[in-house]
């Protein structure tokens, strides 16, 4: 009686069996891979989570409004992930897994130090390569199918100076106070040409060993030159611990930096002004626009917090995953890494951080937004300058 | 630089000169009794840090009442850490070595579970500065140096005048024969970690009050730490005291003169200098007296 009902079963059980393959085969086949190299541990972790729930986000909207359009056909996105614990070794091994293991085309992630190495990796292998980082963009001349997130520097460079001028109109006399590290290696100079061709005095620049140094010694020296304003170099670190050693050296009335969220500062007792660009797009910690407000809600609704300290980085890639799905239709391919970039050129996207596109060396090109704060507990302004 | 700048940087680099030296001291006091070298130091130094943020945040009269109980903690920590971990190490020290090592990934990634990686700030207690000329004295910073100089002092003297520093000291030179003296050598070594672990803890109080901490904080201190214990001669408390003296002044002095980006080059430098000169330390290390 069993063996009749297992005879009679066999049929319909292989015609499940080969339904399902069907099924996951045409899965497999209906979507596009995205890889992210996300650093959701390590020394990285506080930026790294945020730029992975803001690419998520972005995956989530473009899928659930139906995915991407290509020659007339559906395909989703499929988001590969990495935790490469803000680890140099653990970030080469994931690119090389992604990219010429699994043979995704377009990857987002490794962040500072991480991309140089990312870089090597997907441009050997022709795959598009998101970043943000200073130590990448100073190699992009060599690069073909790498996309800097973040405006050329001699553009976030003329937003500070412009940044300056518009939040604190008083301000006459400069110092600059920097962290040795590759993006002080870059910035520092351009930044003070900049400065000074915009009419600022810059009246001395000092060098803190590391992020965690002690700043007493050089504010000192910066107190003696009077300035109106410190130019403090990105990293909270350093930012926070010149806020605090400042309260007693006094060495000046304001401070200014780049990529720092206003509310970060505050939390360091701060006493007097400061103001800040968020260096990559717009502030989600304090958005002023109605599309930054309005992504501030749903990025919040899709992490399941109400606070959005410490989220400023969750924007790093999230127009930019909008941008390359635009592309691959736009492209009519996904296959073809230098089609899609080509169509990336040709889109003006409209997005959070305002309108993107490329310039001619795959760096992108958008406004700032800016925070300012007066003191510790003033809930301050902020603005939106385009370049 | 002029006089009034040199002022100031004496006046700052003798702050930060008394944080190395509650760190220094307490790494060069369990190495001079056990041979082991404990890098988990600066993770119990932040240990006492944010207990103070958790008793003490906002400042004031509960700064004294976050001190204490930042000191207690990490003496309840220090106790525990010896007798569950590194009296089993005592006859291989180099175990004890990577045992820290293991300690420092378990302290600091149970900060950054508990608080994440951003810096906390705590309120300091003390927040007057006074204008001397073209020199700012902060009460903080002067409350740092003053109270350093004061724990050294009575340290130096329990160390010199009391039954239990001269046994602590013998125990050191030599740790067989004081036992056979009838001198409780296991009791003197958890004893030693305790008094380690509450420097370290006032350390971690002391910098909390001028920066804001961190978990990675602990990192930096515990390598300039271990610097200041070679440099002064490992064991000998005296030596890592004046070692944390040069480093710290040497370090203000630096930056004040405009060598900001080669602080910890020119320091470092100098700490291999001086060992090159006397590879015992300034002052010899555990084979000598205290």
């Amino acid at each position: 009686m069993i063996r009749r009902l297992v005879t009679l079963a066999r049929p319909a059980l292989m015609a499940v069996f080969v339904a399902f393959l069907v099924h996951n085969v045409a899965m497999a086949a209906d979507t596009i891979k995205l890889g992210v190299l996300a650093e959701l541990s390590g020394v990285y972790q506080s930026f790294g989570i945020p730029v992975y729930n803001g690419i998520r986000l972005a995956v989530k909207e473009i899928n659930d409004a139906g995915g991407v359009t290509v020659n007339g056909k559906q395909y989703q996105l499929d988001l590969l992930t990495t935790d490469e614990k803000s680890d140099l070794r653990e970030a080469s091994a994931a690119t090389i897994d992604l990219v010429s293991d699994k043979k995704v085309k377009y990857i987002f992630g490794g962040i500072a130090n991480l991309a140089p190495i990312v870089m090597q990796i997907t441009e050997a292998n022709k795959a598009i390569y998101f970043t943000t980082s200073s130590a990448a963009a100073a190699q992009i001349d060599k690069t073909k199918y790498m996309v800097l997130t973040v405006p050329p520097v001699a553009t976030r460079l003329e937003l500070s100076a412009k940044g300056i001028k518009q939040i604190f109109p008083e301000v006459k006399k400069i110092a600059m106070l920097m962290t040795q590290d590759a993006t002080a290696d870059e910035m520092l100079e351009p930044q003070k040409r900049v400065l000074t061709s915009q009419g600022f005095e810059i009246t001395t620049t000092e060098m803190l060993p590391s992020q965690g140094a002690d700043p007493s010694a050089q504010l000192t020296r910066i107190r003696a030159t009077k300035p109106d304003l410190i130019f403090v170099g990105s990293g909270t670190v350093p930012v926070n611990n010149t806020v605090r050693t400042n309260k007693e050296i006094d060495a000046a009335p304001r401070y200014f930096s780049v990529g720092i969220g206003c509310t970060d500062v505050q939390k360091a007792g701060l006493d007097r002004p400061f103001a800040s660009n968020t260096y990559v797009g717009a502030n989600i910690e304090n958005p002023v626009t109605p599309k930054a407000k309005d992504l501030a809600q749903r990025y919040k609704a899709f992490v399941g917090t109400d606070k959005l300290t410490g989220a400023y980085s969750a924007i790093w890639y999230y127009d930019f995953v909008h941008l390359l799905a635009k592309a691959f239709e736009k492209a009519g391919t996904f296959d073809d890494p230098q089609a899609v970039l080509a169509a990336m050129h040709e889109i003006t996207y409209e997005g959070v951080s305002g309108n993107i596109h490329l310039d001619d060396k795959n760096r992108a090109v958008f406004g700032f937004d800016f925070c300012e704060v007066a003191n510790a507990t003033d809930k301050g302004d902020a603005l939106h300058i385009d370049p | 630089m002029d006089g009034w700048t040199f002022l100031q940087q004496l006046f700052n680099g003798l702050s930060v000169a008394s944080i190395y030296m509650l760190v220094g001291v307490g790494i060069t006091l369990v190495f001079g009794l056990t041979g082991i070298v404990n890098f988990a130091h600066g993770e119990i130094m932040m240990l006492g840090a944010y207990a103070l943020l958790v008793v003490a945040p906002d400042g004031g009269p509960m700064f004294i009442v976050g001190l204490v109980a930042a000191v207690t903690f990490v003496c309840l920590v220090s106790y525990a850490m010896e007798r569950g971990l590194f009296r089993f190490t005592l006859k291989r020290p180099i175990n004890g070595f990577l045992v820290s090592l293991g300690l420092i990934l378990a302290l600091q990634n149970g900060l950054i579970e508990y608080w994440g990686t951003d810096q906390q700030n705590v309120v300091a207690p003390f927040e007057r500065v006074w204008q001397m000329g073209g020199t700012r004295i902060s009460a903080e910073r002067l409350f740092i140096i003053g109270i350093t100089a004061v724990i050294f002092v009575t340290f130096s003297l329990f160390l010199a005048h009391t039954r239990v520093g001269t046994a602590l000291r013998a125990s050191a030179m030599d740790r067989e024969t004081a036992s056979l003296m009838a001198v409780p050598v296991p009791r003197l070594i958890t004893l030693t970690f305790v008094i380690g672990g509450a420097l370290a803890a006032i350390g971690g109080v002391l910098l909390a009050t001028i920066y804001p901490i961190s978990p990675q904080l602990g990192s930096t201190y515990v390598v300039k730490g271990f610097a200041i214990a070679l440099v002064g001669g490992l064991g000998n408390v005296a030596g890592a005291m004046i070692a944390a003296l040069i480093l710290g002044v040497t370090e203000a002095l630096n930056a004040g003169l405009g060598y900001g980006a080669w602080t910890d080059a020119i320091s470092f430098a100098l700490m291999i200098v001086i060992l090159l000169v006397r590879p015992q330390g300034l002052l010899r290390g555990t084979e000598a007296q205290y």
